[in-house]
């Protein structure tokens, strides 16, 4: 075991290795776009498929946009989460993070941020264009902005969770679906009652602000929990 | 005290202890069970504004209140199993998820078949209803996740952190729900109203609850046997249990695990339990009035058919999974003790041979 004098002096190795973790994520995503992609190219089929199946309508349209956009957004960002330990747990590099002297919660955190914001920032850049597609009007819109901005690091954070218990199973995908979804529905409540609330130029503080209470509870237990379940699912 | 408590991590420890206790849930279920039934289904008064099909209320909230319990069983479990490493913790929780999930599912039904002639429809996003299928859903999530690895040991760790989070989760879900389902109520709904309710509904509503725990104590138990047996199974005190157990029943000495005695005090009781029922007079005026329950006989008898037949389902299940696993058991008994004599002989023909040339 390492003793907490250690531990103060490796902490000034702690930054170094974080910013290291960081660059390798975002060098590896940059070098696999192809498969960054994919999740990006289901969410938008997915909004493609509702206009088609509901009809033109744009009052309808309008009238579910929320909702849609945010299951789409839910399905597509777990598709993406099976790649934040998978590659790093074949390729062994997952056992030399759990082995290594820095924290392991602040590891995960990390890669969890880098896996958002790689995940997340095509979604807002495509953003305008499903609110063009879904006849959003104008604050429909700044609040749908506002719930993903504060709504899907929640996803990473809690979706970490299930897919670090998975990390060594076969096949996973469906199973991470049926662990998850049950605990998003919270999220979504709050984050489409907000664009309803908007709709209908109706303040809309009460549910962001329970949606920043989520986030801050998951930021603050998940990576702790991150961390054991990989642990779990190394040995 | 605290090591009295821990004692119990060992798997043997804990398969005495399922063993002293079976009697004492089995007492609960065979008594409370079929009295809070019966008396509720034929000798509590009718309601004034749903009349007999309120009924259902005698096997609906029994396992609408209990699948939240044995949630919270579990997850303790689960916890105590995760800080202090106890494998039967682990192997607790792995007993009480399929109950907790006939349960929740139980309560379903039942609040949907009760919903039809009360609501008029099967299905209602009421708060109740939809965090209770959220539940649903937490358990098979818990389930599935338990039976994909094949690691057992660590498929339990891994539902066990599952378990805990939904844990965290279930006040969150409740309270969104129920927030979401205030801004989104279309239909109004007429509840029971609890508190005006007579003790002549209340006493069989908490004696059928009390029957209900004690079912799900029971399969625990056994569920929790079988479970230590079958994960055990090459480890040297269960081939001991298996092979004193085996020894009593050829000397035709075997004690039960439930004795006679207890069996007496259950039927003593259970008479007792139904005469009190008695005592408040039959409700109907008829047998056929009865079985006709005011009309709507197929919404009452098709909730109680159901749930019964699917606890019953789940507790024989539980019980005939032990015999497999003993066979099993003593297969791999029998094969290493017939290594053992293999060993045994070669040394013995080595031996021989050497003292030959010698």
């Amino acid at each position: 075991m390492v003793s907490q004098q250690d531990d103060t002096f490796q902490s000034y190795k702690t930054l170094p290795v974080l910013w290291a973790v960081a660059k390798r994520d975002f060098s590896l995503a940059y070098r696999q776009r192809a498969e960054l992609m994919q999740p990006l190219m289901f969410f938008l089929m997915v909004i493609t498929l509702f206009p088609l199946a509901i009809g033109p309508a744009p009052q309808t349209l309008q009238l579910v946009s929320g909702a849609v956009i945010w299951v789409a957004a839910i399905l597509s960002l777990l598709m993406g989460l099976e790649r934040l330990f998978r590659d790093d747990y074949l390729d062994g590099s997952l056992e030399q993070l759990i082995l290594s002297p820095t924290p392991l919660y602040l590891i995960v955190l990390v890669k969890v941020v880098s896996h958002w914001l790689v995940n997340m920032i095509p979604l807002l850049i495509m953003s305008p264009l499903l609110a063009l597609f879904l006849n959003m009007t104008p604050s429909m819109y700044t609040t749908l902005i506002f719930t993903l901005l504060l709504g899907t690091p929640i996803i990473s954070l809690v979706g970490a969770i299930g897919v670090a218990l998975t990390v060594g199973l076969q096949r996973s995908g469906v199973l991470v679906a049926l662990l998850l979804i049950p605990l998003f529905i919270p999220l979504l409540i709050f984050a489409t009652s907000a664009i309803d609330s908007a709709a209908m130029n109706l303040p809309i503080s009460f549910q962001l602000g329970i949606i920043s209470v989520l986030l801050l509870v998951a930021l603050a237990v998940s990576p702790m929990v991150i961390a054991y379940s990989l642990k779990v699912s190394q040995h | 005290m605290w090591k009295w408590i821990n004692s119990f991590a060992q798997p043997e420890r804990a398969y005495g202890a399922c063993n002293s206790l079976l009697p004492y849930f089995t007492f609960i279920l065979c008594v409370c069970l079929p009295v809070g039934m019966i008396w509720g289904l034929a000798f509590s008064p009718t309601d004034y504004q749903q009349f007999d099909v309120y009924r259902i209320i005698y096997i609906h909230v029994p396992t609408a209140t209990l699948s939240l319990s044995a949630y919270m069983a579990m997850a303790s479990a689960a916890f105590v199993g995760i800080v202090w490493q106890w494998r039967s913790a682990f192997m607790v929780m792995v007993a009480i998820a399929p109950i907790g999930a006939v349960v929740t599912f139980i309560s379903l039904f039942t609040g949907a078949v009760w919903g039809k002639p009360t609501w008029g429809t099967y299905w209602i996003w009421d708060a109740r209803l939809t965090s209770q299928l959220i539940l649903l859903f937490l358990y098979l999530g818990v389930i599935a996740l338990y039976l994909s690895f094949d690691d057992k040991q660590q498929g339990a760790k891994a539902a066990a952190i599952m378990a805990l989070v939904g844990v965290i989760n279930i006040p969150i879900i409740k309270y969104s729900v129920e927030w979401w389902n205030t801004l989104h109520q279309t239909a109004t709904i007429s509840k029971l109203d609890k508190p005006s309710a007579p003790m002549s509904m209340v006493i069989p509503l908490l004696t059928s609850m009390l029957g209900m725990a004690g079912y799900i104590g029971t399969v625990t138990l056994i569920r929790l046997k079988n479970e230590l047996l079958k994960r055990d199974a090459h480890r040297p005190w269960v081939a001991e249990t298996l092979q004193k157990e085996h020894l009593q029943r050829e000397q035709a000495q075997q004690k039960p695990v439930i004795g006679i005695t207890w069996w007496v005090i259950i039927v003593v009781c259970l008479i007792a339990g139904l005469s009190a029922a008695f005592m408040q007079g039959f409700k109907f005026d008829s047998m056929s009035a009865f079985f006709d329950m005011g009309g709507r006989a197929i919404f009452v008898w098709l909730s109680f058919g159901v749930g019964l037949l699917v606890l019953a389902v789940l507790f024989v299940v539980s019980v005939l999974e032990r015999k497999g696993i003993i066979d099993v058991a003593n297969r791999q008994r029998e094969r290493a003790e017939k290594i053992m004599a293999a060993r045994e002989r070669k040394k013995a023909a080595k031996a021989a041979k050497a003292a030959q040339t010698n």
